[in-house]
C-alpha cells in the first residue's frame, strides 16, 4: 500500500531532464563487451503484444446482454449506494498487463471515514482512525525480506487531498467517485450483463474504462483501465459485505507490546472554521475539520461518500493546487486563498462548492 | 512501472548488446530524471549512468528476477549516483548556479531566492530526495523504492514525509516572499 501525492509528482516530472552528452551511446557500447544480435527484436515483440492482447480478450469474465439502463440509472444506483451505505467490506483484486503480480487487499471502510486495508503480503495492515485523524501501519520490509515486520504511525493526518491522506487512493469510495465522473464525461454505453453469476450492468466509457455495475448492491465489481485501446489494468471486487457488524478495535491498529515504532506527524489538528462553503450537495455533512498551519481541510460525508475541501494560500504554479487524477476535483483562486474541492460529485456540484466558499 | 519483455531480457542476459540496448532505453528516461536531480549536472549525470549501464550489463547474467528488472537496475543506478555524491560532494545543482544570486549564499538562502521546485528539491538531504522523485514522480510503490534504496519501507514512509514536508515549507516560503516583494 502506497499512499503517493500525484500532484507533487505531477510537478516533478514537469522538471526538465537533460539529454546524454553527444558521445554517451558510442562510450558506453565500447565499454560493454558482447555479441551481435541473431534475430530482430521488433517482431518478436509485435507477437508478444498480440498474444497478450488475444489472451485479455479470452479472459474477459463478462458476458453481454441486451441494453436497458441508461448511464444516468447506473449512476444513481451508484450514489444511492454510497449516500446510504454505513460500512463496506469487501476483497480487492489489482491485476493485469500493467501489473507484475496479481495483488489483493481486505479492508473494511465505514462512514465516519476509518479505514482497515490488510495486504498485499499476509501480516500487513494499514488503518485509519478518523476521529484521531491517525494512521497505524504494519508491514514488511522489501529490502531485507523474511518476516521482519515495521511500526509506524502517523498523527494529524489530513482528510483527504491535495494534501497526502489517509491510504484510500485505491478503495471503492474514491474509485466510486473517479466512475461517477467516468460516467459523466464519456457518456457511455450499458448492457445488462451476468458477472459472476449476478445480474449486473456494464459501461462502456470509449478508450477510458469497462466498469461493470452490481446491480444489487450498486458497488462497481470490476473496472478495466483502458490504454492505447487495450486493457491496462483490472481492479475487481471480490466477497462484498455492506454493513456487516465490525469488531471493536477493527480501525485502530494495535501494536505489539514493545515494538519500535516509527513515528511521525502530518501536523493537522481539529480547529473550528469560520469560512466554510456556503453550499454542498444534498445529504453532506460535515465530519472533519481541520488545520495545519495557514491550510484547512475539511471532509464532509455522506454514508461512504467524501467530499474535501481544502484552502491554502494561493500562489502561481503551486503542486499542490493539483489532486490525483483519479479523483474528481476542482481548484479555484478566492481572493488570497487557493480553493480544492475534491470528491462524490459531479463536475457542476464540485464548481457550486468551491464557488460558494468566502473569499479570503 | 512496467518490465521489457522477458525474451528480451534474456537475450541480454546472454550479452547481446542490442537487447541490453532496448532494456536501457526502456528505462533510459526515468534514470535520467533520477540521476540529474541527484547530482546536478549532466556531466555527472553521464558519469553514473555510464557506470551503472556498465555495471548492470556485467551483472545480468547473475539476476535472479526477485525483484522486476526496473526495480534492480534503479537500485543499481540510485548506487552509482552515491559513489558519484561520495567523489565530488560540492558540486552545486545546474538550477541553483542559474537562480541564485549570490555564490556565496547556503542552500537556505539560494531557496528562498529561487523559490522553485527544483531548488527546493536540491536543498533535500540526497536519500529523502530520492524517496520522492521514485515513489510521486515516477510511481513506484514503498516497497520498490526500499528496494532500490536499500532501507525498509517504513524509512521511505518516513523520507518521503520529510521531504514532502521540507517542499511544503520551501514553496509557502517562497509565497510570503512573493507577497513582501
Amino acid at each position: 500500500m502506497t499512499d503517493r501525492d500525484e500532484a507533487l509528482g505531477a510537478a516533478l516530472r514537469e522538471l526538465e531532464t537533460p539529454e546524454h552528452l553527444p558521445g554517451f551511446e558510442t562510450e558506453l557500447r565500447r565499454r560493454l563487451p558482447g555479441r551481435r544480435p541473431r534475430r530482430r527484436i521488433a517482431a518478436r515483440l509485435a507477437l508478444v503484444a498480440a498474444a497478450a492482447a488475444a489472451a485479455i480478450a479470452a479472459a474477459s469474465l463478462v458476458h453481454s446482454g441486451g441494453g436497458t439502463a441508461s448511464a444516468a440509472t447506473v449512476q444513481r444506483r451508484l450514489d444511492d449506494a454510497l449516500r446510504t451505505m454505513r460500512s463496506l467490506s469487501a476483497e480487492l483484486v489489482v491485476s493485469g498487463p500493467s501489473e507484475p503480480v496479481v495483488r489483493r487487499w481486505e479492508f473494511t471502510l465505514d462512514a465516519k471515514g476509518d479505514v482497515r486495508l490488510a495486504g498485499p503480503r499476509p501480516g500487513d495492515v494499514e488503518t485509519y482512525d478518523a476521529a484521531h485523524a491517525v494512521v497505524r501501519s504494519a508491514q514488511h520490509s522489501a529490502s531485507l525480506g523474511g518476516s521482519t515486520i515495521f511500526y509506524a504511525e502517523r498523527r494529524g493526518v489530513a482528510p483527504g487531498p491535495p494534501d497526502q491522506g489517509p491510504p484510500t487512493w485505491i478503495l471503492p469510495t474514491e474509485y466510486a467517485a473517479y466512475v461517477r465522473a467516468g460516467i459523466e464525461a464519456g457518456d457511455p454505453r450499458v448492457q445488462d450483463v451476468t458477472y459472476a453469476g449476478r445480474p449486473a450492468w456494464r459501461l462502456d466509457v470509449p478508450g477510458r474504462f469497462r466498469i461493470t455495475v452490481d446491480r444489487a448492491n450498486g458497488m462497481p465489481v470490476r473496472v478495466e483501465e483502458l490504454r492505447g485501446g487495450r486493457v491496462a489494468r483490472v481492479l475487481r471486487l471480490e466477497h462484498v459485505a455492506v454493513d456487516r457488524r465490525l469488531r471493536a478495535g477493527t480501525f485502530r491498529l494495535a501494536f505489539p507490546k514493545g515494538a519500535e515504532v516509527m513515528r511521525s506527524d502530518d501536523g493537522f489538528r481539529p480547529a473550528r472554521v469560520s469560512a466554510r462553503p456556503g453550499w454542498v450537495p444534498d445529504g453532506y455533512r460535515l465530519a472533519q475539520s481541520m488545520r495545519s498551519g495557514s491550510i484547512v481541510s475539511l471532509a464532509y460525508r455522506r454514508g461512504l461518500d467524501v467530499l474535501v475541501v481544502t484552502t491554502r494560500p494561493a500562489r502561481p504554479g503551486d503542486p499542490f493546487a493539483n489532486v490525483p487524477n483519479k479523483l474528481p476535483h476542482y481548484s479555484a483562486r478566492r481572493g488570497g486563498r487557493l480553493v480544492t474541492v475534491a470528491g462524490g460529485a459531479s463536475h457542476a456540484e464540485l464548481i457550486r462548492v468551491a464557488a460558494s466558499v468566502p473569499a479570503g | 512501472m512496467e518490465d521489457v519483455d522477458r525474451a528480451v531480457v534474456a537475450r541480454a542476459r546472454r550479452g547481446d548488446q542490442r537487447a541490453f540496448a532496448a532494456v536501457v532505453r526502456h528505462y533510459d528516461a526515468g534514470l535520467r530524471a533520477l540521476a540529474y536531480r541527484l547530482l546536478g549536472t549532466r556531466e555527472r549525470m553521464d558519469d553514473a549512468l555510464q557506470e551503472a549501464y556498465v555495471r548492470a550489463f556485467r551483472g545480468l547474467p547473475g539476476f535472479r528476477g526477485n525483484a522486476s528488472l526496473g526495480t534492480w537496475l534503479y537500485r543499481i543506478a540510485y548506487n552509482a549516483c552515491v559513489d558519484e555524491l561520495r567523489r565530488t560532494p560540492d558540486v552545486v545543482p545546474l538550477e541553483l548556479v542559474r537562480d541564485r544570486p549570490d555564490r556565496r549564499s547556503g542552500p537556505a538562502e539560494r531557496v528562498a531566492a529561487s523559490g522553485d521546485l527544483a531548488a527546493a528539491l536540491a536543498a533535500l538531504a540526497p536519500a529523502d530526495r530520492a524517496a520522492v522523485l521514485l515513489v510521486d514522480a515516477q510511481g513506484f510503490d514503498y516497497r520498490e523504492a526500499a528496494t532500490v534504496l536499500d532501507i525498509p519501507a517504513g524509512t521511505v514512509a518516513s523520507r518521503l514525509n520529510r521531504a514532502r514536508a521540507h517542499l511544503r515549507r520551501a514553496l509557502a516560503d517562497d509565497t510570503k516572499g512573493a507577497a513582501n516583494r
